[in-house]
């Protein structure tokens, strides 16, 4: 097993490497960093020049010209492998330089939306997940019912469902028209942030806190909450349908003991996979979502330095975002191999 | 007094009343038992009114080409069918009627004093636990309280008991690990674990080669020997049957058509189903048998559905009455012969058929024959008679 998970991790080595080379060149092609660098008319020089180091050959000259007198700048590029090789033994280093339009240091941007986002993907994720596994067993368990019905009904409606479409209705039904029903001036449910400032205490912030994460966390569950359910159930059904189920029936075990020690032991192996690869995806997938409850995590802030051009920020993000995705695909590879004992000894 | 033959496990709890075991009583009763299916063409009839008995120590074989309904009226007697399948008549077990038995009590019957082991076994074990996890469980599902350590111990008995290396490793190990063999034998443990009064084995042998297939069924008879449970052993297989088998069953179309003792079945079968069957075995002992040629039986089997009228087999019987009665009315199984081993046939024609001398059917039927070498070319019909001849590779490490 350990050997399988070096071995994993050793070839995803070559596929990081690669996709920081393409995620570099492709930027780079497509913007210009040195029309924003030289616009932003509130950085010292000094921050100039030491932002410019690696994508200029030399430091770059200042010198004043024209009438009215004024500033300008002389630059030469190095080679963009040059440039390459320059930003990655920085960024290996965790080096990630300043953006290029507020000067803050990359790196503390890119922890804080993370943290964001991570906390919508852990209480999404975890939430889905229990919605999905306990939805995909009763619906094949009792294949044909009515809540099989109505909940093959609701994935479609899920999976149909765009995701601003349900954000912007949760806000007007939970955040606008619940308090007005209720005669209340405060939001129940926020649609703005994480937190408030108000709130004092750990229970208080708790509360406060669930009830910023209640629309947000409800949107990202539907989006993926609907595909999990019908995953598990199919893989249930197939599961539930196999010789060995009918052994554990023979052996005498109650229906409870076959359906979740037998069948959903089983069928987790599937879904579990498709989990591990839907939430490496998740990290710089949740644009909308973001959007639209204000929240700073990774999509906000991949959206904002898009709009600014912002290539010293985008890279890192973009590189980061990919990391996770690599390092999913590797955990749903080792999670299969022990799941599964057939992968896990061969 | 008759004399219980088995004591009852003090472990098991919570069973429902059951008689007690006694010789020339029967263990299980199944009577007019008729299980269907409903399907897109029709109600298909798998299981058609068949009755018998399983004596204490006994081996039942019931033998029938494929979609006979062996499967699915055992499968009936320990209640392991789809809700999808219509099921009634009468099976009794020890005194307990098990149709109208509520589930809870049925199913620590299961796999407790009632169980079976299935055809595929590398189908029929979880792959994702060890053997001995599997083996373990079936234990601690009817004897909750015995301790680990004791289970454990039990169940590298029962391992070594069917003839598993080295249980102490074999244990821990998981069934993708074992052999095609291995995994039969592992399955035959883990049905035997509660010592059960009736074992229902559904073609325990057919996957293997023809040396494991003797050492499993040795273990089944270690077994019997053992725990003194009942049999029923369901196969293809007639030489697996006059091997092992003390009675015989020959179902035909999801009935019964012929039973008695082993010795009357083979050498004075009188339904002209089993004549068939008899005759299409390959006699090494007979005169010139390099040249033998086999005798098979004409046809398919009938669909379940849209059954022939009047006897089922009658649009393959060499000796049908026709157009009645064999057109027209369904033979019941009667009683033939008194003497020797309760010999019953669903006949019309049974009393004719004791002159009928089915090695000479050999030479009878010219245009029926086939030979061996033929055997890669024969319809699914065909296939039953020829089973034995063809064996499926299967390696043992
Ligand atoms: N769940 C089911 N739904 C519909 N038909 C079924 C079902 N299970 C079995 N049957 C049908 O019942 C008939 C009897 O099947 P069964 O498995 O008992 O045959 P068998 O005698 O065991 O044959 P084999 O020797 O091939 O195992 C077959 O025609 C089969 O198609
Ligand atoms: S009843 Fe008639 S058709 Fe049926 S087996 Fe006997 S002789 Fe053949
Ligand atoms: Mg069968």
């Amino acid at each position: 097993m350990l050997t399988f998970i070096v071995r994993r991790i050793a070839y995803s080595i070559p596929v990081l490497l690669l996709a920081s080379l393409l995620v570099f060149v492709f930027v780079h092609a497509t913007s210009d960093p040195l029309a924003k660098y030289a616009q932003s008319r509130d950085l010292t020089l000094k921050a100039r020049q030491g932002l410019a180091q690696g994508i200029y050959e030399q430091p770059c000259r200042t010198f004043i010209t024209g009438s009215p007198p004024q500033q300008a700048m002389t630059c030469t590029k190095a080679p963009v492998l040059k440039q390459y090789w320059y930003w990655l033994s920085h960024f290996l280093k965790g080096k990630m330089g300043n953006s290029f339009v507020t000067g803050r240091a990359v790196s503390s941007d890119l922890k804080s939306s993370f943290g964001n986002t991570l906390q919508l993907i852990i209480w999404g994720v975890l939430i889905s997940a229990l919605l999905a596994i306990s939805i995909g067993v009763l619906s094949a368990v009792r294949q044909y019912s009515l809540p099989d019905y109505i909940f093959t009904g609701l994935s479609f409606v899920g999976l149909s469902m765009p995701t601003f479409w349900f954000g912007l209705i949760a806000i007007d039904l939970f955040s606008n028209r619940l308090s007005t029903l209720l005669h209340v001036h405060y939001p129940i449910f926020y649609s703005l942030g994480l937190h408030s400032t108000h709130a004092r205490g750990f229970f208080p912030a708790f509360f406060d806190y669930a009830r910023h994460l209640a629309l947000p966390v409800a949107t990202l569950t539907v989006q993926i909450v609907a595909s999990w359910s019908r995953y598990e159930r199919s893989s249930m059904l197939d599961v539930m349908s196999a010789d060995y189920i009918r052994t554990a029936t023979a052996k005498g075990l109650t229906r409870r003991r076959v359906i979740f020690r037998h069948g959903l032991r089983n069928a987790l192996i599937p879904l579990v996979t498709v989990m591990a690869l839907d939430i490496g995806g998740l990290f710089g997938g949740l644009v909308v979502t973001e959007q639209i409850f204000s929240i700073h995590g990774m999509g906000a802030l991949f959206l904002q330095d898009l709009g600014n051009g912002d290539t010293q920020a985008l890279l890192p993000w973009l590189m980061v975002t990919a990391v996770f995705v690599v390092l999913f695909n590797l955990l749903a590879d080792v999670l299969y191999g022990v799941l599964d004992p057939r992968i896990r000894l061969s | 007094m008759a004399q219980d033959l088995k004591a009852e496990n003090p472990h098991e709890v919570g069973l429902p009343p059951l008689d007690p075991i006694r010789a020339g009583e029967p263990l299980l009763s199944v009577r007019d038992l008729r299980v269907s299916f409903k399907t897109d063409d029709g109600i298909l009839k798998a299981v058609d009114g068949v009755s018998y008995d399983v004596y204490p120590n006994e081996v039942l074989g019931i033998v029938g080409e494929s979609g006979s309904g062996k499967s699915v009226s055992s499968l009936a007697i320990m209640g392991l069918l789809p809700k999808s399948a219509q099921v009634t008549g009468e099976i009794v077990f020890r005194g307990q009627d098990l149709l109208h038995m509520d589930e809870k009590d049925r199913r620590k019957l299961r796999g407790g004093r009632l169980a079976m082991v299935f055809q595929d076994a590398l189908a029929a074990l979880n792959p994702v636990f060890t053997v001995g996890d599997q083996i373990g469980e079936a234990i601690a599902a009817h004897q909750p309280k015995m301790s680990k350590q004791a289970k454990r111990k039990l169940t590298m008995d029962l391992l070594d008991l069917v003839g598993i290396p080295n249980p102490a490793a074999r244990v821990d190990q998981y069934p993708h690990e074992f052999s095609g063999g291995m995994r039969q034998r592992a399955m035959i443990a883990m049905s035997i674990a509660n010592e059960p009064d009736v074992l229902i084995a559904d073609e325990p042998t057919t996957a293997l080669d023809v040396t494991i297939q003797a050492q499993v069924l040795e273990v089944l008879e270690r077994i019997q020997d053992r725990t003194n449970s009942a049999i029923v052993l369901i196969t293809h297989d007639l030489g697996v049957v006059a091997g092992v088998a003390d009675r015989v069953l020959v179902m035909y179309a999801g009935r019964a058509v012929e039973t008695s003792v082993v010795d009357e079945i083979f050498y004075h079968p009188r339904h002209p189903y089993t004549i068939g069957l008899m005759a299409s075995l390959p006699r090494l002992d007979a005169a010139g048998a390099r040249e033998e040629r086999l005798y098979r039986i004409k046809g398919q089997p009938p669909s379940l559905i849209f059954l022939p009228s009047g006897c089922p087999f009658h649009p393959r019987c060499e000796f049908a009455d026709m157009p009645a009665p064999c057109g027209t009315i369904r033979p019941d199984l009667e009683l033939v012969d008194h003497t020797y081993g309760r010999h019953m046939v669903a006949c019309h024609r049974r009393h004719d058929m004791a002159d009928v001398d089915h090695s000479e059917l050999h030479a009878d039927v010219g245009a029926e024959l086939e030979t061996v070498e033929d055997a890669a070319a024969v319809s699914p019909a065909e296939a039953t008679a020829l089973e034995q001849l063809s064996t499926p590779a299967e390696e043992e490490e």
